[in-house]
């Protein structure tokens, strides 16, 4: 478990003991992994980093409303079926059901990959209850049964993530074929560190009043609470402007960065004064940032 | 079927009664995860179990509870027991079912004869420690303080109109002033006693700190010579918020995992100043830590060396048959100079005489 952590460190993915062990549960068990929390706390990248990590490939099925298995785990070639029946008139036509004439769409390139690869099917909540049935035989038994040709098992059976945002309850019978975790936002701590690991030039006050302000505004309720991936795409943006700490004008200017809903940045604008105000306290009597949780909570309040 | 079978089978059933729906896969994942772990790591062993077990947010929250509910608390197995029990007599036991397990345990009043925890000896989740009457504690703890705040020296110091003291009358008076009568008086010198109080915050300490900190907290209000510092993978100064007097904010410092000697040495390192001869060290651990043994026995000798002395106190010790046998105990043991345990008034009222000493 500790490889485990050293190797996604070394990729630069700052996790948890939580999400090692169940990492290392998933790969060892042979079971898929199913992943839920808010968005942008780093779950999609899991899989890109154990992608990295192996060095194998990374198939990755992203969900919407509508996917169906045609698009999700195979088609037959139409074009190239009619073309070989034509050019076959005189003889008996055999095999226009095999291999050739299969194109193999994410799930099946998968199961039948010569090699262990990482297949990441993404935010499977937004695909059809049906389509969440149709995963039940390839996640439990590691087999696809194609009609036509039969059922194909996997050679090699591939580390499966499935990421989830809840924007509607999954069903029990995938819950149990899965592992569950569930990743939160991280702490002032461990946002400061994957701050740092992934902004290196940002000045390290910075940093801490950055994660200390997103700390605080994920207290109010908002529509889009601001993930990890905010909080660094605003740091690099404050990094490429030079900025050697938090400004009210240059954070004004950045809100866009950071909140991706109108109201939102409306809501965060009313307090916005109150919050400079105590960064800038913080920053001249050296006080811990932690502490602008609480007041954003009391400001809010009032 | 071993043992540790046999207690993940009663703990599927515990959490099946506490709402989640463990299907026998799910119980045959957990079993399979568990030989791929060292289930002497309690955080590992905990996240394992709550990767296979609880598969929703909603799950995970009832099974954080339910998990410290059953393994770190033997009152656990009585209530099983009792419901396995009145589910044959056919008894309607539902009106109990809000009822916290503590109380449950205390009212049943009978003995649990085998824990669930990782040791057998891991009596100390077998206890209830009941929240102090704030007056009581209040009106104890200023006694005490009093008591330490005047508590005297062996030594003595000159003093007007205290004590005639014959043997310098007449020494200085020979080595002085041969001609003159010089009377000379003394009184014996007010201990400058300081305490540091280290307080483990691991989740086997969890029942045992709240109830402590009340003692600490109260007594910082009363004495001022008192530093007191959290530690469980890292070292927390909490001396500002126990004179603030918000424990509420402290006790979220809590966490998995202790590394003992780690916390010790650092700080050893960072508040070395703070130790002189008439500070007393108060180590507040139950002794489990998976951190590095060498820097346990490191930071022990540092801190026996700049103290006045180490005391150690050991919820487990007031519990019969105690030995101090865990790997970080034994190290220490020849470093400390009381190992005692607080857990009520008047273990307080006996601690505080062996400070006054």
């Amino acid at each position: 478990m500790q490889e485990i952590q050293q190797q996604f460190c070394e990729q630069g993915y700052i996790g948890n003991p939580s999400i090692y062990t169940s990492l290392f549960l998933a790969q060892q068990l042979q079971k898929p992994l199913l992943i839920e929390g808010p968005p942008g706390v780093g779950k999609t990248e899991i899989a890109k980093v154990l992608a990295k990590i192996h060095h194998i490939e990374l198939i990755r099925l992203q969900c919407y409303e509508g996917l169906d298995s045609y698009n999700a785990l195979y088609d037959w070639n139409y074009q190239k079926q009619l073309l070989y029946i034509k050019a076959n008139e005189n003889t008996e036509v055999e095999h226009i059901y095999g291999e050739d004439f299969l194109l193999k769409r994410p799930l099946l390139k998968a199961i039948t990959s010569n090699n262990k690869v990482v297949l990441l099917i993404d935010e499977i909540d937004r695909a059809d209850e049906e389509f969440e049935s149709f995963l039940l035989e390839i996640l439990s038994d590691w087999q696809i049964s194609i009609p036509e040709t039969g059922t194909i098992a996997a050679q090699h059976i591939p580390y499966t993530i499935l990421t989830s945002n809840r924007k509607r309850p999954l069903s029990n019978a995938l819950r149990r074929r899965c592992l569950y975790l569930w990743i939160d936002y991280p702490s002032f701590e461990k946002e400061l560190e994957i701050l740092r690991t992934h902004v290196p030039q940002l000045d390290r006050k910075l940093a801490e009043e950055i994660c200390g302000f997103v700390q605080a505004i994920r207290d109010m309720e908002l529509t889009k609470k601001p993930g990890v991936a905010e909080t660094i795409d605003w740091a690099m943006s404050l990094a490429l402007l030079n900025s050697s700490h938090l400004e009210a004008q240059i954070v004004d200017t950045l809100l866009g960065v950071v909140f991706k809903n109108n109201s939102d940045i409306e809501q965060v604008k009313a307090i916005l004064p109150n919050l400079m105000e105590q960064i800038v306290e913080a920053r001249e009597h050296k006080e811990p940032l932690q502490q602008l949780r609480k007041l954003v909570a009391v400001v809010t309040n009032e | 079927m071993n043992s540790f079978h046999q207690h993940l089978t009663q703990f599927f059933c515990y959490l099946k009664q506490q709402g989640i729906e463990v299907s026998t896969a799910e119980e045959i994942d957990a079993c399979q995860a568990a030989t791929h772990i060292d289930i002497i790591d309690r955080q590992v062993f905990y996240y394992t179990m709550r990767t296979c077990l609880a598969k929703t947010y909603a799950d995970q929250q009832i099974f954080h509870r339910a998990f410290y509910e059953y393994w770190h608390s033997g009152v656990v197995k009585r209530q099983l027991s009792t419901a396995n029990a009145s589910s044959e007599q056919g008894n309607d036991q539902q009106g109990k079912e809000n009822v916290p397990v503590y109380h449950k345990a205390k009212n049943s009043g009978t003995n649990v004869q085998a824990m669930f925890s990782y040791s057998p000896l891991n009596n100390i989740r077998q206890q209830y420690f009941a929240p102090v009457i704030d007056q009581n504690l209040q009106r104890t703890v200023k006694q005490i303080a009093q008591q330490l705040a005047s508590s005297l020296n062996r030594n003595y110091k000159r003093s007007k109109n205290k004590r005639f003291h014959l043997r310098n009358t007449i020494y200085k008076n020979r080595k002085y002033h041969p001609d003159i009568l010089r009377l000379h008086f003394c009184a014996k010198k007010r201990r400058k006693l300081k305490l540091i109080v280290l307080c483990d915050t691991s989740y086997s300490m969890k029942n045992y700190n709240y109830f402590f900190l009340q003692f600490v907290f109260a007594f910082c209000k009363y004495y001022r010579q008192v530093r007191s510092f959290l530690f469980n993978t890292q070292l927390y100064d909490i001396t500002e918020q126990a004179q603030q007097q918000s424990i509420d904010n402290v006790l979220s410092i809590s966490q998995s995992g202790t590394r003992i000697g780690e916390s010790l040495w650092s700080f050893c390192l960072r508040y070395r100043h703070l130790l002189n001869k008439s500070t007393y060290i108060i180590i507040v651990s139950d002794g489990w830590d998976r951190g590095n043994i060498n820097a346990i026995e490191r930071a022990m000798q540092q801190l026996q060396y700049c103290s006045k002395g180490v005391i150690w106190l050991n919820p487990w010790s007031a519990t019969a048959g105690f030995e101090p046998s865990t790997r970080c105990m034994t190290i220490a043991k020849p470093y400390i100079e009381i190992l005692s345990s607080v857990h009520d008034i008047k273990s307080l009222k006996k601690f505080s005489h062996l400070l006054c000493r």
